[in-house]
């Protein structure tokens, strides 16, 4: 269960979204998520969702991959569009009890729920093409020009690194001991909540003292090879604009004009 | 008694690519023996240990314990803990509780026994594991690597499984602590009359405690016997990666001097009886 995560996942490639800047496909998510947003009309979800499959092609990853990313937000899927089909007042449909659905509720829940899964699938795009090192380089370089007001902006970096490539270590860590202690006849299912809260103490224990102690061996192995900052820190892979950067930069007004436009045609209901 | 039949075990199905961990895995562990599985890294050895044990489920295939098949859904992994007791490597970084005492009684208090049975469950464990009761109220976090590596095995111990499996005891412990550890384990097999699994990489250790050896090799089981038919394997042992004990291939080179002594000599012990008795004669 505990593998299953796919958060952060990074398959890599050499798509044409694996070769473009990280700086820049971390501009490109923030505009797909804000004009997601400004999305109000079925013509601007065929649109989104249409460009969104052409990413998806060009990536080069299997579209299982990004279903099962999905499976996390079923719930929160589900909920909202029900709320959103009872609760918005407007023209009822049919009637189930006390509850009446609405056309408009309808028409807010399909919206919200394709919102909530373009959404999904945009950031994915972003982490399943870019490595978590590069992801970092990259809002290290953007944050770069506030270190003159004090933001640690190297600190910030190396911080999400380590925090990133501890993950998968911390899992595994997880994993172990929750079958250590299951060995010695820990329950972790039976019980109310507070029994089973009560429960976790002999996991979190455990691992809490491993990551302090992993944070402290770490810590000193970066000392002994003379970490001290990022000030006159070279790197190995430069990031660089290159062509193919500026012509996706460039797709940016197109799809806001796009958004904009798609905004004035509400075909009939929707 | 432990029956492992056809088992097969794949942490990733849906990848077929990655293949199995373990493989076609047909293994008796009987009653009132010491054994020693081995095999290179990777080899699948921990994974078998976790089958056996209910941790995992296999994917295909059967695990008795006692007549019991513990694939069943019904059973619990509680309830097996009974039968089987697991320390996994480095098992001092699953102690939890404030003090010593406690982090022991955790096991029994999960089995559900009163007061006065866990007090002295715990008693017996901790000396077993040669801790007396001046420990009983210290914190296990300020004792050193080795106390705290006791303490964690005492955890199983107290919990008296009929089958003691252990992943490595003695990883990462000074040569005195070894010894300790495996004359405790030793002594603790032939007090009970139970059977101990000790997963292991020095073949000295192995020659020192186990009377029967589990060779692993690619997930599937290489070989099974007694150790003098095991060791006497020895470039099949190699071909896996794995070696016979350091004194077992001096007597061989004795041997092959025309010395005459016999071969089933694998610990330091033995060979010095065998060697001062040549002398002699």
């Amino acid at each position: 269960m505990i593998r299953d995560i796919t958060l952060g996942q990074f398959f890599p490639g050499k798509s044409l979204l694996h070769r473009l800047d990280p700086r820049v496909k971390l501009l490109w998510v923030l505009v797909y998520i804000i004009l997601l947003f400004l999305v109000n009309t079925a013509l601007g979800f065929t649109l989104y969702v249409v460009i969104t499959a052409v990413l998806i092609k060009l990536s080069g990853i299997r579209v299982k991959m990004f279903f099962k990313g999905m499976r996390p937000i079923v719930f929160l899927l589900v909920f909202t569009a029900v709320i959103n089909m009872f609760m918005t007042a407007g023209e009822p449909i049919f009637k189930l009890g006390f509850l009446s659905v609405t056309k408009e509720g309808i028409r807010i829940a399909v919206f919200m729920a394709l919102r909530l899964m373009l959404l999904v699938t945009g950031t994915s795009l972003l982490t399943f093409t870019t490595s978590p090192i590069m992801l970092t380089d990259a809002i290290e370089r953007i944050l770069s020009p506030f270190s003159k007001i004090g933001v640690p902006a190297d600190a910030i970096a190396m911080m999400m690194t380590i925090a990133i490539r501890f993950i998968p270590t911390i899992l595994e860590e997880t994993d172990k001991i929750i079958k250590a202690q299951k060995a010695r006849g820990a329950d972790f299912e039976s019980g109310n909540i507070l029994a089973r809260a009560k429960a976790m103490t002999p996991i979190l224990i455990p691992l809490f003292i491993s990551a302090f102690r992993r944070a402290d061996e770490l810590a000193v192995a970066m000392e002994c090879r003379c970490y001290h900052g990022g000030e006159g820190r070279t790197r190995l892979k430069q990031l660089k604009i290159s062509k193919i950067d500026i012509e996706s930069l460039c797709f940016i007004p197109v799809l806001l004009i796009l958004v904009i436009f798609s905004r004035q045609f509400s075909l009939g209901l929707m | 008694m432990i029956e492992v039949k056809n088992v097969c075990y794949e942490y990733s199905p849906d990848e077929p690519s990655l293949g199995a961990a373990v493989e076609d895995i047909n293994l008796t562990v009987e009653d009132n023996h010491f054994y020693s599985l081995i095999g290179h890294t990777g080899s699948g050895k921990t994974t078998l240990i976790q089958l056996m044990s209910g941790l995992l489920k296999p994917t295909a295939g059967e695990i008795y314990i006692d007549g019991i098949n513990i694939c069943d859904k019904k059973i619990k992994t509680r309830d097996l803990t009974r039968k089987i007791g697991v320390v996994f490597q480095y098992p001092e970084y699953q102690l939890f509780e404030d003090t010593v005492f406690s982090d022991v009684a955790f096991g029994p208090k999960n089995l559900g026994c009163d007061e006065a049975e866990i007090k002295n469950r715990v008693q017996k464990a901790l000396k077993t594991v040669g801790l007396d009761e001046s420990y009983y109220e210290i914190s296990p976090f300020e004792l050193s690597g080795g106390q705290k590596r006791r303490v964690a095995i005492a955890g199983t111990i107290a919990m008296e499984p009929d089958i003691l499996v252990l992943d490595e005891p003695t990883a990462g412990l000074d040569p005195a602590g070894r010894d300790e550890i495996l004359s405790e384990v030793k002594r603790l097999k032939d007090e009970r009359g139970i059977s101990v699994i000790m997963v292991s990489h020095s073949m000295e250790d192995v020659a020192k405690v186990a009377d029967r050896v589990i060779v692993m090799n690619k997930g599937h089981i290489a070989m099974t016997g007694t150790l003098s038919e095991v060791f006497s394997k020895s470039d099949e042992l190699y071909s896996m990666g794995l070696e016979i004990p350091q004194i077992s291939k001096v007597i061989l080179k004795l041997r092959e001097n025309n010395v005459n002594i016999k071969s089933e000599i694998y610990t330091v012990k033995d060979a010095v009886t065998e060697i001062s008795k040549l002398l002699k004669g």
